[in-house]
């Protein structure tokens, strides 16, 4: 019974691994190919820093932006959340509140919920990253955060990895201390 | 029997085994959550509307402004109470001189208040300056300037001005100007004076109009309506102590205390001259 268990246990970990292995790859080969930014089936995920969107997105959660091909920048309509590109590198998910066409394309005017004014200035269409449909996950933002700041990476790698080096090494130690005994107890017998 | 030994380590070695691939799982998944997740949203305005000022900075102009108006004081040079005898509109006058030490760099204002009887600078209204009227020019160190008002009403009037062309400037006020006009008074009385100004004039005449003159520096009433004569001067001002003292009597327990000194001042004013235009005779 224990054994069967055991071997149960030992595919499924062995299945998540491989699917998880062959994930990982493909996503970094897809990125990688493509140059864009990181998707996972059609959706990039974001970490939520600021609370400007409470409480629909609370600060430390994780969205799924779901990406935008050129066609569909230009017909967003207010009340849309959409996530921009500010500056160089800096993505702001607001909410729509007012849409303004003019000869150099879609202008639309952000505003975050929890803010109490229109963000300074409108967002072209061009600068639209994705669009929020409402999948969120909350708090996980903090701990990606958490695990890519040095303290973290000591938590969450350095550590485990020290315990699997040392339960290994128990591991190894206790057979190798097994092998030893039966030996002594074959030759012994032998004898 | 070995064989069980060896399931024995390959149990272990199974233990072994998840272990390690569920280690690896971790670091799998925290490297893809960390590759697949970037920053957003990390904006987070917030919107006020004030208003208030701010001090860039003093230029030197403003300082220099600021420390000539401090430098200059102004004071009223005309000397003594003036009384004018008038029954039209009289424009009134005061002068008022820059004594330094340096010039006037903004221009001032003066107020004129009035009272028909007693004390104006007390209990006197201040009167409604047009546009133009109430304005000082800036003067220069030394300057001085004539300030007038058209007074229509007969009764007392002074001037009030600023020292310094400051806010926060000390208060200066002129002699006092007296309009009266004989004919509001009982007319038996403008007679009286008239009588006695006859008795008293023959002998003096002349040593009071020297007087005068000499006096001139102390007491320099300048009259603008009426220029009259050294000797039409003074019966004006005899007549007006007569209507005073006239007034006075009129008007009872109205009449402050003040006005009774303001006469008595007058009075013996007169008195000591008569004296010494006496003392000059027997000389």
């Amino acid at each position: 019974m224990k054994k069967r268990i055991l071997k149960w246990t030992n595919r499924i970990i062995t299945g998540v691994l491989m699917i998880l292995l062959v994930g990982v790859a493909i996503t970094v080969l897809s990125t990688k190919l493509t140059g864009g930014d990181p998707q996972l089936f059609g959706y990039e995920l974001k970490t939520v820093l600021s609370g400007s969107m409470e409480p629909g997105i609370q600060t430390g959660s994780i969205i799924a932006i779901q990406s935008v091909t050129e066609g569909e920048k230009s017909s967003f309509k207010k009340g849309d959340v959409i996530t921009f590109m500010e500056e160089d590198n800096k993505l702001i998910t607001h909410r729509i509140t007012d849409v303004t066409s003019t000869e150099n394309g879609v202008l639309y005017t952000t505003k975050g919920d929890n803010n109490n004014a229109d963000d300074r200035n409108p967002v072209l269409a061009d600068n639209i990253v994705g669009v929020y449909k409402g999948l969120t996950i909350p708090y996980i933002g903090y701990l990606i955060n958490f695990a890519q700041s040095p303290n973290g990476s000591i938590a969450f790698m350095i550590i485990p990895g020290l315990l699997m080096l040392g339960y290994s090494g128990i591991t190894i130690w206790k057979t190798i201390r097994q092998l030893d005994d039966k030996d002594k107890v074959i030759d012994v017998k032998e004898m | 029997m070995r064989k069980s030994h060896l399931k024995r380590f390959k149990s272990k070695d199974g233990i072994f085994l998840i272990v390690f691939k569920v280690t690896l799982i971790w670091y799998l998944l925290i490297f893809a959550a960390g590759y697949l997740t970037s920053d957003t949203a990390a904006h987070f305005n917030d919107y006020k509307e004030t208003s208030s000022s701010i001090t860039v900075g003093i230029w030197e102009e403003e300082l220099d402004d600021r420390d000539e108006t401090d430098k200059s004081s102004l004071s009223f040079i005309t000397k003594g109470n003036q009384n004018i005898k008038a029954c039209q509109p009289t424009i009134i006058t005061t002068e008022l001189k820059n004594k330094g030490p340096e010039d006037m760099k903004k221009e001032s204002s003066f107020d004129v208040y009035y009272i028909s009887n007693g004390n104006p600078e007390k209990h006197g209204e201040k009167l409604q300056l047009s546009e133009n009227e109430g304005k000082i020019d800036p003067l220069k160190n030394g300057g001085s300037t004539t300030l007038s008002f058209n007074a229509d009403k007969a009764g007392v009037y002074v001037f009030k001005a600023k020292e310094q062309a400051v806010e926060d400037s000390k208060l200066i006020w002129s002699k006092w100007i007296d309009i009266n006009c004989p004919s509001e008074n009982n007319q038996p009385d403008a007679n009286n004076d008239s009588v006695i100004n006859e008795e008293v004039k023959p002998d003096q005449q002349n040593d009071e109009a020297n007087e005068n003159n000499k006096a001139k520096d102390e007491k320099t009433d300048t009259i603008t309506e009426k220029p009259e004569s050294t000797e039409a001067k003074e019966d004006t001002e005899e007549s007006k102590i007569e209507k005073d003292a006239e007034v006075v009597e009129d008007a009872g327990p109205s009449v402050t205390e003040e006005d009774n000194k303001v006469i008595e001042e007058e009075t013996t004013e007169k008195e000591e001259e008569t004296k010494n235009n006496q003392e000059g005779e027997e000389k």
